[in-house]
């Protein structure tokens, strides 16, 4: 079982970034998931949270108090939510509009997301399949491909945040637990 | 090859509706059932089917009714405020026995209360809302799939009994994404409108219930020409005070939904057999009371899962059966206590019956029963 | 045909008073109905509730007597349902234009095809006399035992200004005109309003010290006249009467029609 957190601000593509992998998870690995959000009242703007669980069984509880992977494309976001993840867990966060606290008990995994503008959101997945093995890449890339048609720039984004992590000259990492 | 969605629940809840042969709906935008309409607007046009967004809930009721009484499976979806606004129209559609599904996808109350967040404060509400006694089949859901399910269901209890349904789940259902798997068309029975056998300009009494209490309709702008109405009326649909047309109609009301609890009671159950403690819940509590209830097997501690998928008329029968094995029950729910004071009520040793509660717009967890657990066993919460 | 024939005589006697206008509307509907040779069956009246309400039990189409004021709301799920029946909902003033008043204003905007007539006399009768939104200023009822303070609206002004298109008055005095513009307003396509003064001599009449019905008649007479008449001009205080709006716009039914064929054929 893998818990995910993405938190951001609103427009920031937070929560569809985590549809499409937990999309990825149940119609292409035949693996259950699930999804869920909270957000302000605001239109746009508002802080935004996903929850994103995958397993190999039905997930009962869908909120995630314990993440084993939080990432953060928002300094209110991270402040927000870096409770809810576990000690020694993976905190994936924008190198530039991110700062981390010293205190904050986690692998960190600074990454220049935000630079990839409208697509921060996918090079994001991206970055996150290259490095926990979550979900395969190309099960990622196949549902890309039916929301956005292929060698849409969503495309690219996602190969931008697979080739980052070894860039970065970071290899694939085992997280997640039992169920 | 088999059809799996990856969807929200109030997508779960429209594409459960479209397979029960649903064609018509009206409603009215609110947090957090907006996606039902929004959804409908784009998928009943072009099957020719009406979608039609009114000026207020009440509006929406009543424009539904209009489209049942004329031939259609007609449903609205709302939450707690709209459900307020909708309570006469619903009153209305139990009297004249007109079938409709009216989805309410509750939120915090009361009032305005609390638009994008979690609880389950309208059970009452939906068996009591409106006025003057009668009987009401209110289902909910714990799952996608269930709650695709008892949509469909929803659709046809209407049908068979002639009375409008209502489908109460909470938010967290209708926003979260889960695995959906479609039934192939057919795999689940659906249930059309008995219509009347008697021929044209033969005397056709529309309240006139058959030996079984069903009534066989006629759609109006049909063969026959009858009165609608809500006051208490005879059996042409006509206005009487004559009280044994007033009492008979009232205990047909009751009865048919009251009388068949076997019928219309629905629930799962889970490690049931052996539990001795037991634990009730229904719609997304039971998803955490089902986590607890794993966590606590891994321990070895033997604790079950009554699951409820018809709230009303209450599954009295089986509450008392699953109650008789345990040595103590708590109910699971996200309000003041709503089915644990039905479940006290039916209870043997009511004094063995607890409440895991949360009313605080935030979801139930598994340590929020746990602690419920220790005051139960005597060993009392850390502070 | 008869008349009579449009009747539920198992319905009968009715339960309006003595001297009620409410009868003449349901003559001038029944007549306009029988002149225009519609088949009963494909006639849905809708009702609201108080006394415009019961003319639903009457006549012997398929008839829904609803809840009060929310009469054009059922009628729009019926049309929308089963647009090729002709939809007629009397109303009363507190029915059509109080309790009822956002959807009234609604379906006129829709411009929904079926015709609304409001059988306007000025006071809510089956609850005891109560004054309405459209009583005045000065009318005295049971729940105005000093005069009334409200102001009235004028249901012409309100339904032209929420988009219906056709939209008359008279009164029961003036009961060839009333039959002539309930043809008018039921062959007309899209949101039809009537607006018919009806005396009600048991709680307006007595109240206000108008006199019998045939009084309250004699003042509909000399207290209205046509529009666009000299006599309005040299007469402002007059209440109008005739047909304000009679106009061509897409009905509501034609464009979801519409919709629904466009959206057949952008499907892939």
């Amino acid at each position: 079982m893998l818990k995910l957190i993405f938190t951001g601000i609103g427009g920031q593509g937070i929560i569809t970034a985590g549809i499409i992998l937990a999309e990825a998870a149940v119609l292409e690995e035949g693996r259950f998931a699930t999804q869920s959000q909270s957000y302000g009242a605001e239109a746009r703007g508002g802080l935004t949270r996903t929850d994103v669980i995958i397993s190999d069984r039905e997930v009962l509880y869908p909120k995630i108090e314990q993440a084993h992977v939080l990432a953060a494309l928002h300094q209110r976001g991270y402040t927000a939510h870096t409770g809810a993840l576990r000690p020694g867990g993976i905190l994936i966060f924008d190198e530039e509009a991110v700062k981390v606290d010293d205190k904050t008990d986690a692998r960190r995994i600074p990454m220049p997301i935000l630079e990839n503008g409208r697509g921060a959101n996918i090079t994001l997945l991206g970055i996150l399949c290259a490095l926990t093995a979550a979900v395969d890449p190309e099960a990622v890339r196949r549902i890309l491909h039916r929301r956005y048609g292929e060698g849409s720039e969503n495309d690219e984004a996602f190969d931008r945040g697979l080739s980052l992590v070894s860039e970065r000259g970071y290899s694939t990492l085992s997280v997640g637990s039992r169920p | 090859m088999k059809d799996i969605r990856f969807v929200q629940g109030n997508e779960a809840c429209t594409l459960g509706a479209l397979y029960a042969g649903m064609d018509f709906f009206a409603g009215y935008p609110i947090t957090p059932s907006s996606e039902i309409a929004e959804m409908l607007s784009g998928e009943l046009p072009p099957r020719g089917h009406t979608f039609i967004q009114m000026e207020d809930e009440i509006a929406s009721l009543c424009a539904v009714i209009g489209g049942s009484l004329t031939g259609k499976k007609a449903m609205t979806a709302t939450s707690g405020p709209g459900f307020s606004l909708m309570q006469e129209a619903l009153g209305y559609a139990v009297m004249t026995e007109i079938p409709c599904v009216i989805v309410n996808v509750m939120r915090g109350g009361p009032s305005t209360g609390l638009p994008t967040q979690v609880s389950q404060g309208d059970v009452n509400q939906a068996r009591w809302g409106i006025h003057g006694d009668h009987a009401i089949i209110t289902l909910t859901a714990g799952s996608h799939q269930a709650l695709f399910e008892n949509t469909v269901r929803a659709f046809n209890l209407a049908e068979t009994f002639r009375t409008p349904v209502i489908l109460l789940y909470d938010e967290l259902i209708a926003h979260m994404r889960e695995r959906l798997e479609i039934p192939p068309e057919g795999e689940i029975p659906l249930v059309e409108r008995l219509m009347t056998s008697v021929p044209r300009d033969v005397d056709y009494r529309p309240y006139l219930a058959r030996e079984d209490g069903r009534l066989p309709m006629s759609d109006f702008g049909g063969a026959h020409r009858y009165n609608v109405t809500g006051l208490y009326h005879d059996m042409w649909g006509f206005p009487s005070t004559d009280p044994s047309v007033v009492r008979g109609l009232l205990s047909h009301l009751v009865e048919k939904i009251e009388g068949r609890e076997d019928e219309l009671t629905f629930t799962r159950e889970y490690e049931i057999a052996d539990a001795e403690t037991l634990l009730i819940s229904y719609g997304s509590a039971a998803r955490t009371a089902r986590q607890a209830v794993y966590e606590a097997r891994d321990k070895g501690v033997r604790m079950g899962l009554l699951e409820l998928e018809t709230l009303w008329p209450f599954p009295e029968r089986k509450v008392r059966d699953a109650l008789g094995k345990a040595n103590e029950t708590v109910v699971v729910e996200m309000n003041l206590g709503q089915v644990f004071e039905q479940v006290r009520r039916v209870a043997r040793h009511p004094e063995r019956v607890f409440l895991a509660n949360r009313i605080d717009g935030r979801f139930i967890t598994p340590p929020d029963i746990r602690r419920v657990l220790r005051i139960i066993a005597g060993k009392g919460v850390w502070a | 045909m008869n008349v009579q024939d449009y009747v539920r005589k198992r319905f009968l006697p009715h339960l309006w008073c003595p001297g009620c206008g409410h009868g003449t509307v349901l003559n001038a509907l029944l007549r306009s109905v029988d002149e225009l040779g519609l088949p009963k069956e494909d006639i849905v009246m809708v009702t609201g509730i108080g006394c415009s309400a019961r003319m639903a039990g009457y006549v012997d189409f398929h008839t829904m007597h609803t809840l009060h004021g929310r009469a054009l709301a059922f009628a729009t799920g019926i049309k929308m349902s089963r647009p090729e029946l002709t939809l007629i909902v009397p109303m009363g003033d507190g029915d059509a234009l109080a309790i009822g008043g956002n959807h009234f204003i609604h379906a006129a905007r829709r411009n929904l095809d079926m015709t609304a007539i409001i059988m306007n006399n000025h006071i809510y009768g089956m609850t005891g006399g109560q004054f309405s939104p459209l009583s005045g200023p000065g009318t005295t009822a049971t729940t105005a035992p000093r005069g009334s303070i409200d102001p009235a609206f004028d249901a012409m002004d309100l339904a032209k200004a929420a988009g219906a298109t056709y939209a008359a008055r008279t009164t029961t005095f003036h009961v060839r005109e009333l039959q002539k513009m309930l043809t008018g307003a039921i062959t007309h396509k899209g949101f039809s309003v009537v607006e018919v003064f009806s005396q009600c001599p048991t709680y307006y009449g007595r109240k206000n010290n108008t006199g019998d019905a045939p009084e309250m008649l004699k003042a509909f007479r000399d207290g209205t006249v046509k529009i666009g008449s000299k006599e309005l001009e040299e007469n402002p205080e007059l209440i109008p009467r005739g047909v304000f709006v009679d106009r061509d716009a897409v009905d509501y039914g034609e464009a979801y029609a519409e919709l629904c064929r466009n959206a057949v054929s952008e499907a892939p």
